[in-house]
């Protein structure tokens, strides 16, 4: 068939295609009617017009049509609910128990360099200077001193939402760059974890040192929990990618790496799951005053909601 | 790239440059939003810092991974420069491929300056930043930048189409195209210079003006239709 013919013979078809495509992008058209059979003669059409070796007009115009039809065909329309519930009823813990050695690894670069570094600064307070410097301490002790106004007078709502706003943009933000730093075979990560579990532990210690620990347990016990694991399942997501590039085993690094943050996403979401909860939970449930037991009791009730989620929150499901 | 019907696709992959003008633009848009958001939440005071961090949250990390998985796979910028996101395979972003591409730009910027980014974009095959390979995801023009169909001068449109003298191969085709797509360029003396030396062989009867036939052969070519003379 000649060019001429083959336009006169397809062009009306062509036009209609174009114009279903067109509908289907702005969604005022009902899918799987008629548009499989129209993509399917389009991309014979496209064929025959290559093979034939018609005209650049005639070829670009089919390629670009195809290329647009083959992104509405393959669009993926996902319930956002199903989604959600999967995610978070079976994909997130899941992900926790399969990487467990990761949880382990991250769980001591963070919460076991925390708890050293506070040990060492409980043990020999005079550390703390060579760590922080002395603006920050100052700052800290002043933030936790029991004498200082916030634990006089009750804090408005308003400066609770402010500091909702700060947890979120602060914390998250650590976590999301903690796994984004990954790429850097690693290290990025590592070097987050190990940095905020020496800060945190510094300025922990330094608080028991100086007499402030009453106040300052009563203000993280409640939110301490899902805040610090949060961050140990960044580290995870991060430690992971990093790993994939190093140790890609069979696979091509770039395939391993594409596999691998495929697979951390769940960490990625369950991680910033967290973080939201523990920003409501800091900004207004943690600046209250309860009885010391109440605090401690509610701490501990979110722990064990934690752990016993990731052991064992979709289980019966496989990944 | 193959699809599942058999056709081969051509996808362009964008480059470096047109990207960054499309992260500036971006850039831009994404500064406007947080200083009117800082403007209006002034007079809320606490409730309104807290908000406006939110927002600086959103429009830092939510921002691109939200436009580009649910706006066909583009950000503002993007759309404006006429590029898109799509896996490697030609099909859509979904979410967890925009979420993956976006969450490991941070390492992009490292040591500064997007530094590694652009080692990885200019060393890759397709153009593609690290947070790309993981999200198995391409950068590309949303049409590609077809010479022929282009060309839309006003002597193109009113030039009688003229068939040439042996069919053209297609590249062949491109260069006339393109050829005329540069007149402007070359500007009229050079381009009726270089016209004369193909004009006599391109077509059977040629006319006095050797610019006004290649005008004519590129009319032919881009009206795609062999039939007429």
């Amino acid at each position: 068939m000649r060019q001429g013919a083959f336009r006169r013979h397809a062009g009306e078809r062509w036009n209609r295609t174009e114009a279903v495509i067109a509908q289907l992008a702005n969604g005022t058209h009902e899918p799987a009617d008629e548009f499989p059979s129209l993509y399917s003669n389009l991309c014979h059409d496209l064929a025959v017009a290559r093979d034939k070796h018609f005209s650049p007009a005639v070829v670009d115009r089919l390629n670009d049509l195809v290329l647009e039809g083959h992104r509405q065909l393959y669009r993926r329309s996902d319930n956002a609910l199903v989604w959600l519930a999967h995610m978070f009823g079976v994909a997130f813990p899941a992900t926790v128990r399969r990487e467990w050695r990761a949880v382990i690894v991250s769980l001591l670069l963070f919460l076991g360099v925390l708890t050293a570094v506070t040990l060492w600064v409980v043990g020999r307070p005079s550390v703390i200077h060579s760590i922080l410097s002395p603006d920050l301490v100052a700052a800290f002790e002043q933030m936790y001193d029991p004498a200082s106004e916030r634990f006089l007078a009750p804090i408005d709502s308003e400066s609770r939402v402010a500091m909702f706003g700060y947890y979120i943009y602060n914390n998250i933000g650590i976590a999301l760059r903690m796994v984004g730093s990954g790429l850097l075979l690693g290290l990025g990560s590592v070097a987050s974890l190990v940095y905020n579990g020496v800060v945190l532990g510094a300025v922990s210690g330094h608080i028991v040192n100086v007499g402030h620990h009453d106040p300052f347990l009563r203000f993280v016990v409640g939110h301490a929990a899902l805040e610090l694991i949060a961050i140990v399942f960044a580290g995870v997501a991060g430690l992971r990618i990093g790993w994939s590039i190093i140790a890609p085993g069979r696979l091509r690094r770039s395939d391993a790496l594409r596999l691998t943050a495929g697979r951390m996403l769940p960490l990625v979401y369950g991680a910033t799951a967290m973080l939201l909860l523990a920003a409501a939970v800091e900004a207004f449930w943690s600046p209250h005053v309860f009885p010391l037991a109440v605090e401690i009791a509610v701490g501990a009730a979110w722990f064990a909601v934690i752990v016993l989620y990731c052991l064992f929150a979709g289980r019966r499901f496989a990944l | 790239m193959e699809t599942p019907e058999a056709v081969i696709l051509e996808l362009q992959p964008a480059g470096p440059p047109i990207r960054a003008v499309a992260w500036l633009l971006d850039l831009v848009i994404r500064v406007v939003v947080l200083v009117v958001f800082a403007i209006v939440a002034v007079p809320f005071g606490g409730v309104g810092q807290g908000v406006w961090l939110i927002v600086v949250f959103g429009i830092s990390f939510v921002y691109p991974a939200l436009f580009e998985a649910l706006n066909d796979g583009a950000t503002p910028g993007k759309r404006a420069f006429g590029l898109c996101v799509v896996k490697s395979d030609g099909t859509p972003v979904d979410l967890s491929a925009a979420v993956t591409r976006n969450l490991l730009r941070t390492a992009d910027w490292f040591p500064a300056l997007n530094v590694l980014g652009l080692v990885t974009i200019v060393s890759s095959r397709s153009f593609q930043r690290l947070g790309d390979l993981a999200a198995g995801t391409v950068v590309v023009y949303r049409r590609r930048s077809s010479a022929i169909s282009s060309i839309r001068t006003s002597e193109l449109a009113d030039a009688r189409p003229v068939a040439p003298a042996t069919p053209l191969e297609p590249d062949e085709q491109r260069v006339i195209g393109q050829f005329t797509e540069r007149v402007v360029v070359l500007g009229r003396a050079r381009s009726a210079e270089l016209a004369a030396l193909v004009a006599p062989g391109l077509v059977r009867r040629h006319t006095a003006d050797p610019l006004q036939t290649v005008y004519g052969v590129a009319a032919w070519i881009a009206s795609g239709d062999e039939d007429a003379t």
